[in-house]
């Protein structure tokens, strides 16, 4: 049985190896049989996180982009110089409901730019 | 001759001295009698009744006085009645008066307590109804904003919102 790890250490390991040129789906299958191995499936979702906090502090982002209608480059291109990072990896999201603008999730925090956000903001200046 | 003549004198005047004699014992006899056994009895019934009425009269007047002095006494206790009467019923205006003022004032306060909690009511029914309203205003804004929206904005619209959200979060 494989020594048991933490999350941020796994976490740190795969960002090492994808800013090394490694195949990302060979990093992330490894990473599967490891999880599997260790019976730590249910940590999927947060270990993805992690790695991506591990990216983003060696400059790799991978943002969550979620709109109604599709992006543009020129407007990824924006998006990519608002986040500033020096390589970005948008994951996009269509999404009707929230009507117009954009919801940037980043590692650690959100820029909610949607017309659904800012109605809700609206109803929640209710008394 | 001086005895005849006496008898004679008796005789003429239609006397019998024997007889005379024996009426006087008669009636010396009889006024023994009197005095010994009837004045005594009477005389004292009479000192009796003359000390009755003394006593009555003496009751009489002791009861006239005391009547007197229970009048005087009375009248006393009537100026006396008359005069705590009056101040009873002076203290009684005054309490009285007293009484009413103190419930005007009380019932000035009141009244001005129930409108300034009409005021406070209304204000606050006011401020409800301000607010009811702002929220559904805001309602109707949000869900008339949502429809309009949702129809009118293309994906040319919605790149200009993106572009402008991208750059106001610049």
């Amino acid at each position: 049985m494989a020594l048991r790890l933490s999350r941020r250490k796994l976490a740190v390991y795969v960002a090492d190896k994808l800013q090394a040129g490694a195949s990302a789906s060979e990093v992330m299958r490894e990473i599967a049989a490891y999880l599997i191995d260790t019976k730590r499936t249910r940590e999927l979702e947060l270990l993805v996180r992690d790695i991506e906090d591990a990216l983003a502090t060696r400059g790799v982002v991978v943002a969550d982009v979620t709109t109604a209608h599709a992006l543009g480059k020129e407007l990824k291109s924006e998006i990519g110089a608002l986040v500033g990072a020096k390589k970005l990896q948008i994951r996009e999201t269509i999404d009707e409901s929230v009507l117009g603008g954009v919801r940037i999730d980043l590692p650690g925090k959100r820029f909610d730019g949607t017309i659904r956000h800012k109605l809700t903001a609206l109803r929640a200046k209710k008394i | 001759m001086a005895e005849a003549a006496g008898g004679n004198f008796f005789e003429a005047l239609g006397i019998d001295w024997k007889l005379l004699v024996l009426q006087t014992v008669a009636f010396l006899v009889l006024l023994w009698f009197l005095a010994k056994f009837v004045y005594p009895p009477l005389t004292k019934m009479l000192e009796k009744r003359e000390a009755d009425i003394e006593a009555g009269v003496k009751a009489a007047q002791e009861a006239e006085q005391k009547a007197d002095a229970a009048k005087a006494e009375m009248d006393k206790l009537l100026k006396e009645a008359r005069h705590d009467a009056s101040d009873i019923v002076s203290t009684a205006k005054e309490e009285a008066t007293a009484a009413i003022e103190a419930a005007g004032v009380k019932a000035k306060a009141r009244a001005e307590q129930i409108v300034a909690d009409a005021h406070d009511q209304i204000e606050k029914d006011v401020s409800a109804a301000r607010t009811v309203l702002h929220n559904e205003t805001l309602e109707l804004v949000t869900l008339a904003t949502e429809k309009v929206i949702g129809k009118t904005v293309d994906a040319k619209v919605d790149n200009a919102v993106i572009s402008a959200a991208v750059k106001e979060a610049k």
